[in-house]
């Protein structure tokens, strides 16, 4: 079959590899039908992630066809049109059991890594480099899901795979920013990031019953759409104080809630983004906490701090003062996708979250370098970029 | 710097050529790390299966279960009166070595030696209720009376990996197949590397994934 393999620091080519088969009795084989990529996809094409090889397969985000089920696939069939979660969860572990997917104890057969790296291993993730586990990615036009049962979710028919694939990770990933932020109604919600991620925390946050929703972006398209689509306020930090904005937007308190989705590569203005970008370049710390500390800085007291952008090792110059003082709740993590996509598919059937748009970029697997180049640098507009492996290059 | 630090060091460099050079004589080295690092003390490792002390050690008292976690264990032939022969593979060699179990305590307590060891290699396995609804804890000690003893020094040569790594690795397996009924797989899946990247590859990540928390 056809696979988008990273094969270098930026670099990522489609190679001919072996069909992926049943390895476990719970796995399930599902033929990709749309595989979005993904912001923290960018830390692995970027190398700052240490734990990528050459050849391995990216993608988390994916929907598909089920081709083949092993005999402990559940209720699976083939045929079924599925999306999958990008988190990879047993649901026997004591984790799994109180909804805690993403902390599965069981998912990881690397896990002696991230033991070593963060003291425990947290559950495995498809594509995401041999810390979450090495599995193959849905970058591909066939993908392994093991414990299918838990992670693959029937798609109901109303919804298009444009749509349905962001059940898969934008659109939970959201759903549990504003989940831990445990809105009041009238609630005012600050967002770090206009990507995927941080527009449908946004809408989320909006379906929770905040008051107010404010995204904090440098590109001036992504404000734009989520202005027009999501109805929601927007800053843009190079032309904006953005503390000084929030606190008088909110009449001195600051946001009762702020969501960070930006993750280790934030940009930012001013001498500490400059700070940052040296030792992030030199590999002096390994993650970009610009927008965190904002957040943090701008966060009412008493709020909460939410994060869902991905941190992968240490960062510097973290503002434990503000939050400590402040009193603030910190809240973070990779998302609990089987808790949160019956959720989510259930409010995107209703017509509550429509993630369709965000697929600005639809196209065959084959132009998996070109649509990551888009994406990495934010030309055209690009929001996502998803590829079908269905497409031929030449449609 | 203390002479235990030195050794730590040394042991650091040693496991760390290991990665590199992933030869015999790197496995050699991480041996005589072991030894020197851990010397001649108990090995004490734990973990919580979510499953009732009875369910745990009804698997662990059985060879023909057991036997599904180990996977470098050829097998565990029962000999009666509580004896058990294992055939353990390695690379290019077999170790063969005999445990008696001498107390067991159903559901609790399990303590065997060897007896055909030269000096003696005993272990002792204990299962109590976890608190609140987490299931088991199960504390595995291995005791070493010698500076390294003959087993653990053979597995370590046969595998490249020392004892505390086989032992958190065997850990971590029976807890999936208690918990899952299975252990998760990566190995045969597809990816873009040719058979001799993989086979890097595949060492690497073992070598680098074996063990886990310090």
């Amino acid at each position: 079959m056809k696979a988008l393999c990273w094969t270098g620091v930026d670099s990522v080519t489609v190679e001919t590899v072996p069909d992926p088969t049943i390895l476990n009795e719970g796995d399930a084989i599902v033929k990709v039908t749309a595989s979005s990529v993904c912001g923290s996809d960018l830390h692995l094409l970027d190398g700052y992630l240490p734990a990528m090889r050459e050849g391995d397969i990216l993608g988390h985000e994916f929907l598909g066809e089920i081709v083949e089920v092993g005999p402990k696939a559940g209720d699976l069939r083939v045929g079924d049109r599925v999306v999958v979660g990008s988190i990879i969860g047993c649901g026997a572990c004591w984790y799994c059991q109180r909804g805690e997917w993403s902390l599965c104890d069981n998912s990881n057969p690397n896990a002696g890594i991230p033991e070593r790296l963060w003291g425990h291993s947290p559950a495995a993730i498809f594509g995401y480099s041999h810390v979450t586990g090495g599995f193959a990615g849905s970058h591909a036009e066939y993908v392994r899901v093991p414990f299918a049962r838990h992670g693959a979710f029937r798609v109901p028919g109303n919804l298009s795979d444009d749509q349905a694939v962001f059940a898969s990770d934008a659109v939970p990933t959201g759903w549990m920013a504003a989940d831990m932020c445990n809105l009041s109604p009238g609630d005012v919600v600050a967002v770090w990031g206009a990507g995927g991620v941080g527009q449908m925390a946004a809408r989320a946050a909006m379906l929770m019953g905040a008051g107010r929703v404010i995204i904090i972006d440098r590109l001036p398209d992504r404000l734009q759409i989520a202005q027009q689509r999501l109805g929601v306020e927007t800053l843009d930090y190079t032309q904006t104080d953005v503390l000084e904005a929030l606190r008088e937007l909110t009449a001195g308190r600051g946001p009762d809630a702020c969501i960070e989705a930006v993750g280790m590569e934030a940009h930012g203005t001013g001498p500490a983004y400059a700070y940052d970008r040296v030792k992030h370049a030199l590999r002096l710390h390994s993650d970009r906490p610009t927008a965190l500390r904002q957040a943090i800085q701008a966060c009412r007291k008493g709020g909460t701090v939410s994060i869902v952008g991905v941190f992968g090792g240490w960062v510097d110059k973290f503002p434990l003062g503000a939050a400590m003082n402040k009193g603030l709740t910190l809240r973070m993590g990779q998302q609990h996708a089987q808790r949160y996509i019956p959720i989510v598919l259930e409010r995107m059937s209703a017509g509550d979250i429509d993630p369709g748009y965000l697929a600005t970029h639809p196209m065959p697997l084959e132009d998996g370098p070109r649509g990551y180049r888009l994406f990495k640098h934010k030309e055209d507009g690009c929001l996502r970029a998803v590829f079908h492996p269905d497409l031929s290059a030449s449609s | 710097m203390t002479t235990r630090n030195r050794l730590r060091l040394a042991a650091g460099a040693a496991v760390t050529a290991g990665f590199v050079i992933g030869a015999k004589a790197a496995r050699a080295g991480l041996a005589a790390a072991h030894r020197a690092v851990r010397g001649d003390g108990p090995l004490v490792r734990g973990i919580t299966i979510g499953l009732p002390p009875s369910e745990v050690y009804r698997f662990l008292r059985d060879p023909t279960r057991l036997q599904t976690a180990l996977d470098r264990v050829v097998a565990i032939d029962g000999l009666g009166q509580g004896r058990f022969r294992w055939r353990v593979a390695g690379p290019d060699d077999e170790l063969v070595f005999i445990t008696r179990i001498v107390i067991e305590e159903p559901d609790r307590l399990l303590v065997w030696r060897t007896e055909d060891s030269s000096p003696p290699y005993h272990g002792r396995i204990e299962c109590r209720a976890a608190p609140g609804d987490r299931g088991t804890e199960v504390k595995v000690t291995l005791e070493q009376q010698a500076p390294t003893s003959v087993i653990s020094t053979a597995l370590a040569t046969l595998t490249g990996q020392d004892l505390d790594h086989l032992l958190r690795d065997v850990l971590r397996r029976v807890k999936q197949l208690l918990e899952c009924g299975e252990v998760i797989r990566v190995a045969g899946q597809p990816t873009g590397r040719d058979r001799t990247q993989e086979r890097i590859t595949r060492l690497v990540v073992e070598r680098v994934a074996a063990g886990g928390r310090p």
